[in-house]
């Protein structure tokens, strides 16, 4: 029978702060980085279907205003919302009051390192 | 070369289509409930109390499993890098079709670096159990701080556009 109280896959970490350091993310950083990565990938989304789809494929509505107008609204728009969805995420927004954080002691299960 | 790919694969188109579908799947979802109900969690416990030793060690070990718990996301998704094209040659697909260049665009140009970085974090150098058993503490806080940046961007990006690609081949609305 299995002896599910073998303690030999322990982890091994004497001071889990040791190595704390301050998370480098500020809402200032989410902000430009949210801008960016929308402009980035509405460009090269609308570039891509300009060329692939419009120049190769010669379908001629992608140069359109049409096109261009959706790409440049929903720029706007998912810059905006993967702004406030990061801050969600990194708990920048809210107090965290819906949670609580009982102690707990508890035995992790953890793979043994096996030899290769 | 390509009309030998279509002249032996072809009869096998829809059970490549199944193959496809499937490892979407696996692809999209396999990791939604360890993140949203584990990992997001403990990762804004810790946010909010950085030097609490309780939620840091609880940190460790979600980031730890979650490493793990991405490899059926990550054998997936070179099974749609491969079925994907396959099912492209094999149907006689072109950049005429819109939706499907727009879904090729999608899932090469933004899901494949993603994809990339995230093999690296969970399975490469960046896998925090194997920074941890090498002892390399500072390596190791380092590890999950680049893992926490990589999920803050990438979160919004993947959720719209997993989205947008379930919506653009099922819907083929363009």
């Amino acid at each position: 029978m299995n002896d599910h109280r073998d303690n030999s896959g322990e982890r091994d970490e004497p001071d889990v702060l040791a190595h704390a350091r301050p998370f480098s993310g500020t809402p200032a950083r989410y902000r430009r980085i949210s801008i960016v990565v929308s402009i980035a990938i509405h460009g090269y989304l609308y570039l891509g279907m300009l060329f692939f789809h419009g120049y190769l494929g010669g379908a001629e509505w992608v140069f359109g205003w049409k096109p261009a107008v959706f790409a440049l609204v929903s720029c706007v728009v998912f810059a905006r919302q993967a702004f406030r969805w990061i801050m969600r995420l990194d708990a920048q927004y809210g107090s965290g009051a819906g949670w609580s954080l009982p102690t707990r002691s508890v035995k992790l299960p953890e793979p043994r390192q096996r030899d290769r | 070369m390509l009309d030998t790919v279509r002249e032996v694969l072809g009869p096998w188109y829809l059970y490549i289509k199944t193959l496809h579908l499937l490892a979407v799947m696996a692809w999209v979802w396999s990791t939604s409930v360890a993140y949203a109900f584990y990992l997001v969690p403990i990762f804004k416990a810790w946010r909010r109390n950085p030097r609490d030793p309780e939620i840091v060690r609880a940190r460790n070990w979600a980031i730890e499993r979650f490493d793990e718990g991405a490899t059926y996301e990550h054998i997936a998704f070179p099974v749609i890098l491969v079925t994907g094209p396959l099912l492209y040659v094999l149907g006689g697909w072109s950049t005429s079709v819109g939706w499907l260049v727009l879904k090729l665009l999608i899932v090469f140009g933004i899901f494949l670096p993603i994809e990339i970085m995230d093999y690296y974090l969970s399975h490469g150098p960046g896998n925090k159990g194997r920074l941890r058993a090498a002892g390399n503490g500072e390596g190791y806080e380092i590890a999950i701080h680049r893992h926490w940046w990589f999920l803050l961007v990438s979160s919004p990006v993947v959720m719209v556009f997993a989205f947008a690609i379930v919506v653009l081949a099922v819907l083929r609305p363009i």
